[in-house]
């Protein structure tokens, strides 16, 4: 454990100075600052801010992960030399790398949203906590991808194209779907469908919060039964604990036999 | 110190390494050459428990390395390319080798940075390094314990004159001490001035494993590179 706090802290400092971080982080006050004043309506600024935490927000944690594991190759084999288990540097590694990017959220659109008083403390806290763990999702992505992929061109390729999916692709196949079956009861095919993605259920689990969720008909009811049901709140949290855990434990399994 | 038997490695369908068997002697410098693609950093990763060798056995200091990671604080490793995170500073990076030092307990920090005059860069962030001073920084790493083994990939490369000669008189102290040298090295002349020993891979077998004179005086020749020249025109 000691060593593993470690390596999280020495990643930790090295992430938390990157030009990029500092950036990204002004961008994402600025962002919300001008989201909140700009729009007075509280449901209008949460499904702006959606965009952010559910669309830009994986698409920094996969490709800023990537690169700077593909950028820490050499580093990860020096570290290796050393008396240290694999399964240590893999899982300080993800820690130093998920926390800053994580901080950036908090820092980013946690504090303006809370300075503001425009929006609920409990929605705020949810809105943030989902975010957290699409964060830590897209992380684990990465070091799915970049551990299977060595060459850098194309684990960045798959890691732009698994965020397409998700936060795109997935979507217009869903609307396709519940358009071409309108006329069959596919309320439960649908909230399965959106369990597998954890984008999709991410974006429920904050807009059912709305009234706007009335608009959704018979599948709004379907969710709003189902994401406010004790079940339905563990379910959910379950869904996205697997969502960091395999891709996670999949790139580890293949870490261990790696050949550096 | 280290005893590798029958060592076999592919990746894929290219064999890298087609049944090493090496025996590298304690307190003595074992340079390892041959041209690229020969499979020399392989056989080097393979003791450091970076590759995962398919078939054989690797020993060091009578420790199977394949039931064991403890057998690393044995060793100190100075890789060809040293890249590291361009936001820590030079001393952070050592202390975090030092950090992770286990049962190590000697540190030659101060005298390292002495011999190599890295004090100005011990604050510098990576990023304001120049390559040489990364070389630097990777041969204090690699020297920071009093290891009984080292590894060296192309120590010199990228290194000023100046540092070239006390990096090699380093290796030579260090060997007078009683460490055991593995070298990767292109450069035959260079290993000519301090090996003891020769091992030459070709297409993932040793063709050569002698001391370095008696190879010399084998093969009737003034030079190291003579030498192998020579043996090679002779096995193509």
């Amino acid at each position: 454990m000691e060593t593993l706090y470690k390596i999280t802290i020495f990643q930790l400092q090295n992430v938390i100075r990157s030009t990029w971080i500092s950036i990204y982080t002004l961008g994402l006050i600025l962002l919300t600052t001008l989201i909140i004043y700009f729009t007075n309506d509280s449901s209008k600024i949460i499904v702006s801010l959606m965009t952010i935490m559910f669309i830009l927000n994986p698409l920094m944690g996969v490709l800023f992960g990537s690169i700077y594991l593909y950028n820490s190759r050499e580093f990860i084999e020096l570290v290796l030399t050393q008396p240290i288990t694999r399964g240590t540097l893999y899982f300080g590694l993800f820690l130093g790398l998920s926390i800053p990017i994580v901080f950036v959220t908090l820092v980013g659109v946690g504090f303006p949203l809370a300075l503001s008083r425009i929006i609920e403390p409990e929605l705020i806290g949810n809105l943030v906590a989902t975010s957290i763990f699409v964060i830590c999702i897209f992380v684990s992505i990465a070091f799915l991808i970049t551990t299977f992929i060595d060459e850098r061109s194309t684990g960045l390729g798959i890691a732009f194209i698994v965020w397409l999916v998700l936060c795109w692709v997935y979507d217009g196949f869903v609307l396709f779907f519940s358009y071409a079956f309108q006329d069959y009861p596919i309320e439960k095919i649908l909230l399965g469908l959106t369990i597998v993605n954890p984008i999709d259920l991410a974006r429920i689990n904050i807009l059912i919060k709305f009234d706007a969720a009335a608009m959704l008909g018979i599948t709004g009811a379907v969710f709003q039964e189902f994401i406010s049901a004790t079940w339905g709140k563990i379910l959910t949290f379950f869904a996205h604990i697997v969502w960091i855990v395999l891709p996670l434990a999949f790139g580890y399994k293949k870490f261990k036999k790696k050949d550096f | 110190m280290v005893d590798i038997q029958n060592l076999h490695k592919s990746y894929g369908k290219l064999q890298v390494l087609k049944g090493i068997d090496l025996k590298i002697e304690t307190g003595k410098i074992t340079a390892i050459v041959g041209p690229n693609g020969s499979g020399k950093t392989t056989l080097i990763k393979c003791m450091l428990g970076l590759v995962h060798f398919d078939e054989g056995k690797i020993q060091i200091d009578s420790i199977d390395i394949s039931n064991s990671i403890l057998y690393r604080e044995l060793i100190g490793y100075m890789p060809q390319i040293g890249r590291y995170p361009e936001n820590l500073k030079a001393k952070e990076i050592i202390d975090l080798i030092l950090s992770l030092a286990g049962k190590r307990k000697s540190s030659n920090l101060d005298y390292l940075v002495n011999l190599f005059k890295f004090e100005p860069h011990l604050n510098k962030y990576v990023k304001n390094l120049s390559g040489g001073t990364i070389q630097k920084l990777s041969v204090i790493l690699a020297f920071l314990f009093n290891s009984k083994l080292f590894i060296l990939d192309e120590p010199t490369a990228g290194l000023d004159p100046i540092a070239t000669a006390d990096l090699k008189n380093l290796i030579l102290q260090k060997r007078n001490e009683g460490a055991t040298f593995a070298v990767v090295s292109h450069q035959l002349t260079e290993v000519e001035s301090y090996a003891d020993n020769l091992v030459f891979i070709l297409e993932g077998r040793i063709v050569i494993n002698s001391p370095v004179k008696v190879f010399i005086q084998q093969m009737q020749k003034q030079s190291l590179e003579e030498a192998v020249i020579d043996y090679l025109k002779g096995v193509g």
